[in-house]
């Protein structure tokens, strides 16, 4: 990627900063795709690193190798790192590559934002990551942060709140950037019913992560307050109600997930059709379902506390709300499936990490149709049939949607192709290795195996073992990822101008390939 | 924003402003529950 962009770089512009100067300052949008990139893989492997501890701990039954308080604050920054630091910078970083690409922009609106956006992402990973080193150790909260326990903790609570409130600034800048862009900066012709689904399901993103971030920021400002200000929002003792916070917390918590989801569904949009060497089918179907989907996510939150002691009325409100987002869900399940239909389908690697998405995602979705149940999720509430469904939506769902996208556009951005060979090792031992992980923690969760304790009964020793050993060979088949890219960089062979010649969004038909460094200087003509 | 177009300039500079006073709008909006006790 660098010594692509560098030689356009020079051919371009003679006074462009190199060298550690370059990343530093830079206001351009690739640069920036490039930084939050490489910070998503960096923050993938080190909250993988957390997760094999985990793994590791609950290999066999009783406690191993970390004490308990220890085993609290791994699962809470693993969860932390894989949400604000893994999956949502890939897909800022994907957004800043390819919105102006797809849309016929030069640039990013706020390209100054743009660099500060990313900035603010490294002081919050090593605030999230120091807190291991201060007294008492990291947040064992969970990620969710609850009352009272998190505000009986120590000063890494403290930092754990920066961070949020840091990583949320930083999510609230960025999506400002977007949408702005998206909505002013488009090439002449390119009507928004146009645009690639990647820039659609990114526009939607961008409204949920504006209208949720700031009430993430509000609830752990309350936190702080409630630990050093003498405040009792969420303090019974003090007149204060603890369930205040879970009620705030799942408004910002379930869009969230969807803001995890819907960029991931762009991803995909754009892999099927190009390798099923059909049209998307039901592109406008698409469009409303994600904002369909959007809209719905503000209303399901009682969904992740049912357990909670809320009215009959509530429980049926929010059960019935949640089963409705099957409605669009199904609708693009189907369109990806109507769009491979008598399609000419090739399963180079960008396909099968979609396809296993598709597949997967699914299995995901249908295992949150069953928690939707109340009475079934009141027996099933923190167990780990919940870690085993969200981890289907996120690892099976973004995180395959996140590989997928960077096979499928790596050459776009390096100007070199990934070897196949390699991409596939990757994808089959990925995928066996995450079904071997987390589809046994379904019967564990059936059974009643509780979820965030480090130490188990006997019955559940054998499923555990197996869990274990798919989570290393699913942690470790990630290295073949991260030898594939930079494989790639140094010394892959030149791609062609249209590496798949089903694709057909602008990046690819307007653009040179490697993308030159300035994104069109004149705007494109779109017919 | 292409260099010189300060309409489109302009355009983007009020969509960023009433998305930042939605985001603070929101922010402050998470204490409204506690502002009747």
């Amino acid at each position: 990627m660098t010594a692509a962009t560098h030689a356009h770089d020079d051919h371009h512009d003679h006074h462009a900063p190199y060298g550690i100067k370059r990343w530093l300052f830079t206001t351009n949008h690739k640069d920036i795709g490039t930084l939050y990139l490489w910070f998503s893989l960096a923050m993938f492997f080190s909250g993988g690193a957390l997760a094999l501890l985990i793994r590791a701990e609950l290999f066999q039954p009783g406690l191993q190798l970390v004490d308990p308080e220890f085993f609290n604050s791994l699962t809470t920054v693993h969860g932390l790192v894989m949400v604000f630091g893994a999956i949502m910078p890939a897909f800022v970083g994907f957004a800043n590559w390819l919105v102006p690409m797809q849309i016929g922009a030069a640039d990013m609106a706020f390209p100054r934002m743009n660099n500060w956006s990313f900035w603010l992402v490294i002081p919050a990973a090593l605030l999230l990551f120091g807190s291991f080193f201060v007294p008492g150790g990291a947040a064992g909260s969970g990620w969710t942060l609850y009352p009272p326990l998190i505000i009986q903790q120590g000063m890494a609570v403290d930092m754990t709140i920066l961070a949020v409130h840091l990583l949320g600034a930083s999510s609230i800048m960025g999506s400002i950037n977007i949408i702005t862009t998206i909505l002013n900066l488009r090439a002449p012709g390119m009507t928004l019913m146009k645009m690639p689904l990647f820039v659609w399901t990114w526009l939607i993103t961008a409204y949920l992560l504006i209208a949720v971030m700031p009430v993430l920021a509000g609830a752990v400002t309350m936190l702080l307050t409630d630990r050093h200000f003498g405040t009792s929002f969420f303090n019974a003792a003090g007149g204060g109600d603890p369930t205040m916070f879970m009620h705030i917390f799942w408004f910002f918590g379930h869009p969230e997930v969807y803001i995890m989801i819907l960029p991931a569904f762009g991803i995909v949009s754009q892999i099927i059709p190009a390798f099923a060497r059909k049209p998307l089918f039901g592109y406008a179907s698409m469009v409303y379902a994600t904002a369909s989907i959007a809209i719905l996510s503000f209303i399901v939150w009682g969904h992740h506390m049912f357990t909670v002691g809320m009215p009959a009325a509530g429980q049926l409100f929010f059960m019935y709300a949640t089963m409705l987002i099957a409605v669009p869900t199904g609708v693009k399940v189907f369109n990806w499936i109507a769009t491979m239909w008598k399609g000419s389908i090739t399963f180079e690697t960008p396909m099968l990490f979609a396809v296993g998405f598709v597949f997967l995602f699914t299995i995901g979705g249908f295992s949150g149709l069953v928690l939707a149940v109340v009475p079934v999720d009141i027996t099933l509430h923190n167990t780990y049939y919940v870690v085993a469904h969200f981890h289907y939506v996120l690892f099976s769902g973004a995180a395959f949607a996140i590989m997928g996208g960077v096979y499928f556009w790596l050459p776009k951005w390096t100007g070199h192709m990934y070897s196949e060979t390699l991409g596939k090792w990757h994808f089959w031992l990925t995928a066996i290795g995450f079904n071997i992980t987390f589809f046994p923690q379904h019967f564990l969760g059936l059974a009643g195996m509780p979820r965030r304790i480090p130490d188990y009964a006997l019955q559940f020793a054998e499923w555990n073992m197996w869990s274990s050993v798919g989570a290393f060979i699913l942690g470790f088949s990630q290295l073949l990822f991260l030898y594939a890219v930079i494989e790639c960089i140094r010394s892959g062979r030149k791609a062609e101008q249209m590496p798949w010649e089903g694709a057909d969004s602008i990046e690819w038909t307007m653009l040179p390939t490697p993308a030159p460094y300035h994104t069109f200087e004149t705007p494109p003509t779109i017919k | 924003v292409t260099q010189g177009d300060a309409g489109k300039r302009k355009r983007a500079i009020v969509t960023a402003i009433v998305l930042v006073a939605f985001a603070v709008g929101v922010y402050f909006l998470t204490f409204w529950r506690y502002g009747h006790r």
